[in-house]
């Protein structure tokens, strides 16, 4: 049998690698655009301080970048040395626009990032801009190619297996680029380092605010991230909802999961608020629930029935029986190709051939499925509930939060009264760690939402990964751990630094903490 | 041979980095490395394990 630990372990891995490289990503998505606004301001007023802005903002966002980009690296390294039948599986599909982000965005953003740092003396006003406008549409072009990858696992469109090569086929490479479920992914996650960004300035030009040091600097980056934040927020918020929806329409085991929806509930469902989801019982011990609230934001409609927990596994019962159909007569074909009936039954339940190879897990042959293996095999078709339910609650919890923060900074900033503000200041200081979180909340309820899958309904997880020892993964987890540890340690090290020192550390010898003025 | 500072540094930094990658292959990715092909597939979804137990998952690992 395959390995739960050996699963375990490369799952541990990828999240581990995965949710440390989005501590870095969404400041980056982010900052970018927000070093756009403020160099476009100095271009067409020539203020010399939106020009400091521009570079010193740009300084920490060069710090994050360096960390984002190696980051990246090695968890596109893991496809080949953790999940190689994984890879050999979707390659055709997953590689491409993998390859095109390589190619397109990633050198766009390279490129021109070495010029936003460097070109300050070399290049004009607006060629520079230029540079900087650049450098963001490669960044956020890299965000759309990885999630265009990534929303395909979510929702594979356009492809179809050929039991021939053992592998998934690129049938319509536009049903992959305008995937629904990709497209909502990207607009919901770039808004999410939308914000991020915005907090990030906005936290730290609060500090400054505190101290009473770089007032003009201070209050002019407050702003700007208040207004940029305040549009973003907004954005996450309805682009989150339509992230939502096409959950709602490809993956139902997940949607039922974060709302904890067991039974399914005359059309429009309640919503729970908060509930205490018990999963040996399959129901809810208790809940606060919302009238028709979730069956509106679920279905957008009055008439149309979400189905709960209970039924969908049912579905998935039939899917799985249909299933081992499906693998039967590809084990047929394997040997006989010219196997006339097993092609003709093959070609009847291959779309449910992913639902039959969840029972590889713990038979070899069809014929050992007994009805509890098969109760298993159900079973696993959804994830645990508690988790899921929990982190999209935390996750909204705090975007709601940010919300608040940011119509009330920019409420403060129109009134020219953020200075004078210190709970604002001090909550904005105190709410920088929060889109960090929300980001990682988000990514978890996505990826652990569609467990047990590693291509939702097509792929189970646990045929996925190498056939790697544990000792090795152990390793080599080990090894991640101790190289980000110190990474991580280096990055707040040189953030605090900068951030400290501030504007200063420009050397413009216009703001406090100057080189020149410490001698 | 290198016409500024700046050159010699970089050159230096590659040529440590191709060294670096070169020991990391050697030690940590050649002896592990998992071919993959139609019937590697079919093995690693215990399609034909019922042929033999040579077929077992990562029979085609070239460890």
């Amino acid at each position: 049998m395959i390995s739960d630990q050996l699963v375990d372990l490369s799952r541990l891995q990828f999240a581990v690698t995965a949710l440390y490289h989005f501590l870095f990503v969404p400041l980056t998505l982010g900052m970018v655009w927000i070093l756009v606004v403020m160099e476009s301001v100095y271009v067409m007023t020539g203020k010399m301080i939106y020009k400091d802005m521009t570079r010193f903002w740009g300084k920490l966002f060069g710090i994050n970048f360096a960390l984002g980009v190696t980051t990246g690296i090695t968890m596109e390294f893991q496809f080949g040395t953790n999940w190689a039948y994984y890879s050999h599986y979707v390659g055709d599909i997953f590689g491409a626009p993998l390859a095109i982000e390589g190619l397109m965005a990633f050198f766009l953003e390279s490129t021109f990032i070495g010029l936003f740092f460097f070109g300050w003396d070399r290049l004009s006003r607006p060629k520079h801009l230029m540079v900087t406008l650049l450098m963001a549409v490669g960044t956020n072009l890299s965000a759309l190619w990885i999630l265009i990858a990534n929303g395909w696992m979510q929702n594979p469109v356009g492809s179809e297996f050929n039991y021939v090569t053992m592998r998934m086929e690129l049938s319509n490479f536009w049903a992959v680029l305008f995937n629904p479920d990709a497209q909502a992914k990207f607009v919901h996650t770039v808004s999410a380092g939308y914000v991020t960004a915005s907090v990030f300035v906005l936290s730290i030009s609060s500090w400054y605010l505190l101290r009473g040091r770089d007032l003009e600097f201070a209050k002019r980056s407050f702003r700007i991230a208040s207004a940029f934040g305040v549009a973003s927020v907004l954005s996450v918020i309805v682009l989150g909802d339509e992230s939502g929806y096409t959950v709602g329409e490809a993956q139902q085991t997940k949607l039922a999961a974060m709302e904890a929806m067991w039974e399914t509930e005359p059309a429009p469902a309640p919503f729970n608020l908060v509930a205490a989801p018990n999963e040996a019982a399959q129901k809810n011990d208790w809940a606060i629930r919302i009238p028709w609230v979730m069956g509106l934001i679920g279905t957008r409609s009055t008439t149309q029935v979400i189905p709960g927990i209970r039924e969908i596994k049912d579905k998935n019962r039939a899917r799985i029986l249909s299933g081992m159909t499906a693998v039967t007569a590809l084990e047929s074909l394997r040997r006989n190709p010219a196997d006339a009936e097993a092609k003709s039954q093959f070609e009847a339940h291959k779309e449910d051939l992913g639902f039959g190879l969840l029972l590889k897990k713990y038979v070899t042959r069809m014929e050992d499925v007994t009805p509890a293996i098969l109760q298993q095999a159900v079973d696993s078709t959804v994830p645990r509930v508690a988790p899921m339910f929990w982190g999209f609650r935390f996750m909204v919890g705090l975007g709601v939060l940010l919300l608040a923060l940011f119509a009330s900074a920019f409420v403060a900033t129109l009134r020219g009264q953020c200075e004078n503000k210190r709970w604002l200041l001090q909550w904005a200081l105190y709410m920088l760690p929060a889109p960090w979180l929300a980001c990682e909340l988000g990514w978890f309820v996505a990826e652990y939402g569609r467990q047990p899958w590693t291509i939702y309904g097509v792929l189970p997880t646990h045929l996925s990964v190498s056939t790697l020892t544990p000792a090795s993964l152990y390793g080599s987890l080990a090894g991640f751990v101790g190289f980000y540890t110190v990474l991580l340690v280096v990055e707040m090290y040189l953030m605090v630094k900068f951030a400290r020192l501030g504007p200063g550390s420009l050397g413009t010898g216009r703001y406090l903490n100057e080189p020149a003025a410490a001698h | 041979m290198f016409r500024t500072k700046l050159a010699r540094e970089l050159a230096w930094v590659i040529a440590i980095k191709v060294v670096a990658l070169t020991l990391l292959w050697a030690f940590f990715v050649r002896g592990h490395r998992t071919s993959v092909d139609d019937a590697g597939m079919a093995t690693a979804l215990r399609l034909n394990a019922v042929q033999s137990d040579n077929n077992a998952r990562g029979g085609s690992h070239d460890q």
